[in-house]
């Protein structure tokens, strides 16, 4: 059936294409955005689905990378906006000791003092840094995915790296200035 | 010319500038320590940034993406789960290439057949690569016969929500390798969220699918949705059902076997021995009482001035509560307590959470809720090793800082949770097929989790996962399972939970919860036993309504249910409230409150940088958001962008506008149109250091204090060494107060120009405080507009090292923490200058004008408590009133409460009077030049 689906459609070949490349790059920032591998793996087969429906569109777009990006990022803020970054059980119909465990089991897991970090950030101090430093998207591109201004992206980099040096290395911080 | 900020924020996305700004950055660098150091830093902040893990989508992302678009419904999240029942196949696995599909796959050949096409020196026709994927999924050589095989359709969210989904493809090859007559077809598991849509899933699976994974009813069975698998295990030598782990083989009452267990996990708690070993306590034993677990959550609960500094036990959900009430229902869960155990369970409840609480009850009310709860100070005890026990992981720097323990005894077993089973559709057209992939798949389960059968659970990689405390008590569970898994709980215990939890949540005393209970249920041996039509009814009612108990959820689902078709969504775009944290609090609530409206809220700004580009982007927008966050003009209304919203502020008798502060809610004088609603206000302040008035011996600035007595005050506190300026009386960066006392002269509407003789006075005074006396330093914006070289020294910095007395930072509170002091703007003035933040249009283009006020009415009145909220009842009581000193207070207050209209409009003669005053400030003019120059532009207005 996938046969079917690429068909004498180059656009959902390179679909096929951007998943292939950017499927785990995509999954990794949802992850760091929202704190849930659930969530992000909704969230990125989403943001795949909407690239598959805009496939004529995204074809043509300069920066196919950048223009994922946003899909996600702004699939992430519509999800935090409701507030469940947690995913808390219902009573459910069976049993509540019958589901799997919370999320913040997993989020308990992330230990290490990198995610913790990013943790520690706003998420729009967070989503730029990411963008930037990990997944190594050029200014332009960064606002781009976050529809914002260059100069805001900057702004926001600067703020986000000190507070992410505050966070992720605190006996560092010497509560003055650069 | 760029500000020194500028090339801080440049530093801080080095990596990611155009060449022509990383050349331009070079050079400041080369004479910039502090930059390049900067730069040194955040170079290795990267390298430690990419280091982080590599985080992988499990393949079943994968399998629901090419499920989705292979069912040529491109655009249904998989989160939608009321999706069509019947799909297209996704995956034919190549049973040929004996590996799991991927995308990489498909496209290798075709990578293959380019490079062939290239070679033979043919073009490939456009549209091809449909065709070249085809060669790779179809089957190389022709099925031996196709009317032989047997095709299943096979789905199990338990098989994707694991990551292993690669390793479950990999048994149904071999599977299918076993059976040449059935060939399988995966589909991506449905699931719900909640009971209905679990329901709408399984009922999906059951017509779609011939062999799924879930956790089926009797009821189930009875409509037909999945297969009694009695008869089929019966003639089955293969599949033994004495291999499963007591409890987890669950027949039902009348011994129909509805599924099989796929893995499981036996629920177990975590200590962390470090706090047990600090307090001298013994170590969680298996066999330990109720009464132990309480005493020992007592003791390791430690309390520092009234707060929880270290919590003796704390869990996600109401799991612990769940296993405490299990243990009263006897070993064949099937009665409730009698009275006085029930009594004494809800006590040693209220002992837990309530009363000197050694567990947090917060996390249980948002579970219950579903609602947000800040995890984030609990996670980062249990990483500091400040939480005993708990439910979930603990991770700390040390692993063995963290034990398993199995739950106080019972009386009935260890519980367990289970993932779902593996049922046979009651609709398949294959019984005996889908039979043979079900008992296969039942013995030979990928490894990963904790297999249910015994044979494959003494093989499986998970023991060597385990520490040896931990592996112990695995070994203490899995012999000690509960027979009665699954088994259905008595009648009425749905009541007794539900006491238990308000006794948990503070909502009832356990004499409140008793006195309800007992008259909801009969409780066994009951002290009085209520009517058995009552009860009927509380259950009827519960059916239909949850417990007062849980007030949040009562609210919500007897809120009037609406068919989806009623339910408006308003796009809400808007970037300047997205660092408001309660926003999406503010979004829910008002979502649960109206139930005919959703809001899709996009953090996104107006785009634009100048006034043209900014309004076509208001435009643009407008065409998108039915609300969206901007500052309209009269053009907006009339080229019909902006809504006015005159007449809905006078039907909304909850709106209230005179609410607001004077002049924050922005009204246009020239038609009375009401362009936009005012969120937050950013009043601006003076900054000062009382330090420095105190040892100059000046009085503090006064509420109400003149620009006169500003100039005097600051002249005053200005400090030179030669023609050097070691302190500046005033300094600020960008241009706010410098341009206050220009505007200082209009009316308080901005519409009335300074006569002659005022603007006399207006030129004078910047003369003194600028060019002659030099109380304060020409602002560093004015210089930098005027082409300049300044040295453009952060303003921060410069604070720091104690060289302003006085300083506007623009509410950055540089120097919050030395002591700063606030100040109002000295009098007259034209209101501080605030700006806004978040100001609320309704598109002109709305199809929901009237939902989309309501969003804009409802908005304004419950803001997230953060800044200065525009309206005075919230205002009143906003928390940014605790960080402020007395002086500082009542600076706010006065400054509150003369805020002049905020449309200030100078008109287009301003510039002229603008530039006069930065000429007269450099000293570049005399007042007399000015004035005259002045004169002949905008003709003065010559006063009495």
């Amino acid at each position: 059936m996938i046969t079917q689906a690429l068909e004498g459609d180059e656009a959902a070949l390179l679909v096929a294409q951007l998943f292939d490349h950017y499927s785990d790059a995509i999954f990794a920032y949802l992850f760091r955005l929202v704190g849930n591998r659930d969530v992000a793996e909704e969230l990125a087969q989403e943001t795949f689905l909407r690239a598959h429906s805009a496939r004529q569109r995204l074809s043509q777009a300069l920066n196919q990378r950048a223009w994922l990006y946003r899909v996600a990022t702004n699939a992430a803020f519509d999800h935090l906006r409701r507030g469940r970054r947690f995913a808390w059980l219902p009573w459910s119909r069976v049993d509540e000791l019958h589901a799997p465990q919370p999320d913040v089991a997993e989020a308990a897991n992330q230990r290490d003092a990198l995610e913790k970090a990013f943790q520690a950030l706003p998420i729009d101090y967070r989503a730029p840094l990411l963008l930037h430093s990990y997944d190594g998207l050029s200014v332009r591109e960064v606002a781009d995915a976050l529809g914002i201004s260059e100069g805001a992206v900057k702004m926001r980099l600067r703020r986000a790296r000190e507070m992410f040096r505050r966070s992720y290395n605190p006996e560092k911080q010497n509560g003055g200035l650069p | 010319m760029r500000r020194h900020t500028d090339y801080e924020n440049m530093v801080a996305a080095y990596d990611g500038l155009t060449p022509a700004e990383r050349r331009e950055l070079d050079a400041h660098l080369a004479e910039c320590a502090a930059c390049a150091a900067d730069l040194a830093a955040y170079r290795q902040m990267d390298g430690e940034i990419r280091s982080a893990r590599a985080l992988k989508a499990s393949a079943g992302l994968r399998v629901r993406f090419s499920e989705a678009i292979s069912g040529a419904t491109a655009a249904i999240p998989a989160a939608q789960v009321a999706r069509p029942a019947i799909h297209e196949p996704v995956i034919r696995k190549p049973k040929r290439q004996r590996a799991p599909w991927t995308w990489s796959r498909a496209l290798v050949p075709v990578g293959f057949l380019l490079l062939f096409a290239l070679a033979i020196g043919l073009s490939l026709p456009r549209g091809n690569g449909g065709r070249s994927a085809d060669v790779v999924v179809r089957p190389v050589a022709a099925p031996p016969n196709q009317a032989e095989i047997v095709k299943l359709r096979f789905a199990c969210d338990t098989a994707s929500a694991f990551s292993n989904i690669g390793e479950w493809s990999k048994v149904i090859i071999a599977f299918e390798e076993a059976n040449p007559d059935i060939d399988v077809v995966i589909d991506a598991p449905l699931t719900g969220t909640d009971a209905t849509s679990y329901q709408k899933a399984f009922e999906d699976m059951a017509e779609r699918d011939d062999v799924f994974c879930a956790i089926p009813s009797v009821s189930d069975w009875q409509r037909g949705l999945v297969a009694n698998l009695g008869p089929y295990i019966a003639n089955d030598p293969e599949f033994n059902p004495d291999d499963f782990y007591t409890g987890l083989w669950r027949p039902s009452r009348d011994g129909e076997v509805l599924s099989v267990p796929t893995y499981f996990r036996p629920l177990l708690m975590k200590y962390n021995p470090e706090l047990f070993d600090r307090a001298g306590l013994p170590y969680p034993q298996p066999g330990w009482t109720w009464d132990d677990f309480l005493n020992a959550a007592k003791a390791l609960t430690v309390r520092e001035g009234g707060e929880v500094t270290q919590w003796g036990y704390f869990e996600t959900t109401a799991g612990t509560l769940t296993v405490r009430l299990r243990s009263d229902l006897g070993a064949g869960l099937n009665s409730l307590p009698d009275y006085a155990t029930a009594a004494n369970t809800l006590r040693w409840v209220e002992k837990l959470y309530v009363d000197e609480p050694a567990a947090p009850a917060e996390p249980m009310r948002r579970s219950l809720a579903d609602g947000k709860f800040n995890m984030q100070p609990f996670i980062n005890m249990l990483n500091d090793g400040k939480i005993a026990m708990s439910n979930i992981d603990m991770r700390s720097d040390r692993e063995e800082s963290r034990h398993l323990a199995p739950y106080p005894d019972s009386g009935y077993g260890i519980l367990s949770s289970y993932f779902s089973d593996l049922v046979m559709s009651g609709k398949t057209a294959h019984p005996d097929e889908a039979w043979r992939l079900l008992s296969y798949l039942s013995r030979h389960l990928p490894d990963g989790e904790v297999p249910a059968r015994r044979s494959l659970a003494e093989k499986a990689s998970f023991w060597q996962r385990l520490d040896e405390p931990s592996a112990a008590a695995y070994r203490y569970a899995l012999d000690h399972l509960s027979a009665q898994l699954g088994a259905p709980l008595p009648d009425g215990y749905e009541h007794y939970q539900k006491a238990a939890v308000a006794v948990a949540l503070g909502e009832k005393t356990v004499e409140q919860a008793l006195a309800d209970l007992d008259a909801q249920v009969t409780l066994r041996g009951g002290r009085t036993a209520a009517a058995a039509g009552v009860v009927d009814a509380a259950k009827s009612a519960q059916a239909e309504t949850p417990a007062p108990a849980q007030t949040v959820i009562t609210e919500t689902a007897t809120a009037t249910p609406r068919a989806a078709d009623d339910v408006a969504t308003l796009e809400f775009h808007c970037e300047s409230l997205l660092a408001y944290d309660g926003l999406y609090q503010v979004i829910a609530a008002f979502e649960s409150e109206n139930r005919d409206v959703k809001i899709h809220y996009l953090p996104v700004s107006v785009p634009g940088t100048d006034e043209a580009s900014y309004q076509a982007g208001m435009a643009e927008t407008a065409k998108k958001a039915d609300v969206f966050c901007a500052m309209p003009g009269l053009t907006e209304l009339q080229r019909g962008i902006a809504t006015d919203l005159a007449p809905y502020i006078a039907a909304d008798a909850s709106f209230q506008p005179d609410d607001f502060y004077p002049g924050a809610l922005r009204t246009l004088a020239e038609n009375g149109a009401t362009l936009s609603v005012p969120t937050y206000i950013l009043p601006t302040f003076i900054s000062y250091d009382p330090k420095a008035f105190d040892a100059a011996g000046l009085p503090y600035p006064e509420p109400g204090w003149t620009w006169d007595d500003f100039l005097t005050t600051a002249v005053k506190l200005t400090q030179r060494e030669g023609v050097n300026v070691a302190r500046w009386g005033f300094y600020e960066m960008g241009g706010a107060v410098f341009t206050g006392r220009l505007h200082a002269g209009w009316s308080m509407d901005a519409q009335t120009p300074p006569d002659y003789a005022e603007v006399e006075r207006i030129l004078r005074w910047y003369e003194a405080m600028y060019a002659r006396d030099r109380g304060a330093a020409i602002p560093a914006a004015l210089s930098v507009a005027s082409g300049e070289r300044i040295s453009a020294t952060p303003l921060e910095r410069l604070l720091k090292a104690g060289k302003a007395a006085m300083w506007n930072d623009g509410g950055a509170n540089f120097m919050s923490e030395a002591g700063a002091q606030t100040a109002a703007y000295p009098e007259p003035n034209q209101g501080a200058f605030f700006g806004r933040t978040g100001e609320l249009v309704m598109s002109g283009q709305t199809q929901h004008p009237d939902l989309a006020w309501r969003w804009i009415s409802y908005l304004s009145q419950h803001l997230p408590d953060e800044g200065i909220p525009a309206r005075r009842s919230l205002a009143e009581n906003a928390s940014f009133w605790n960080g402020l000193d007395e002086s500082s207070k009542a600076a706010y207050r006065y400054t509150l409460d003369h805020i002049a209209p905020v449309n200030v409009r100078f008109g287009e003669e301003y510039q002229h009077y603008l530039d006069a005053v930065i000429a007269v400030a450099k000293g570049e003019k005399t007042v007399e030049q000015a004035l005259a120059d002045l004169d002949a532009q905008v003709k003065l207005r010559r006063g009495s």
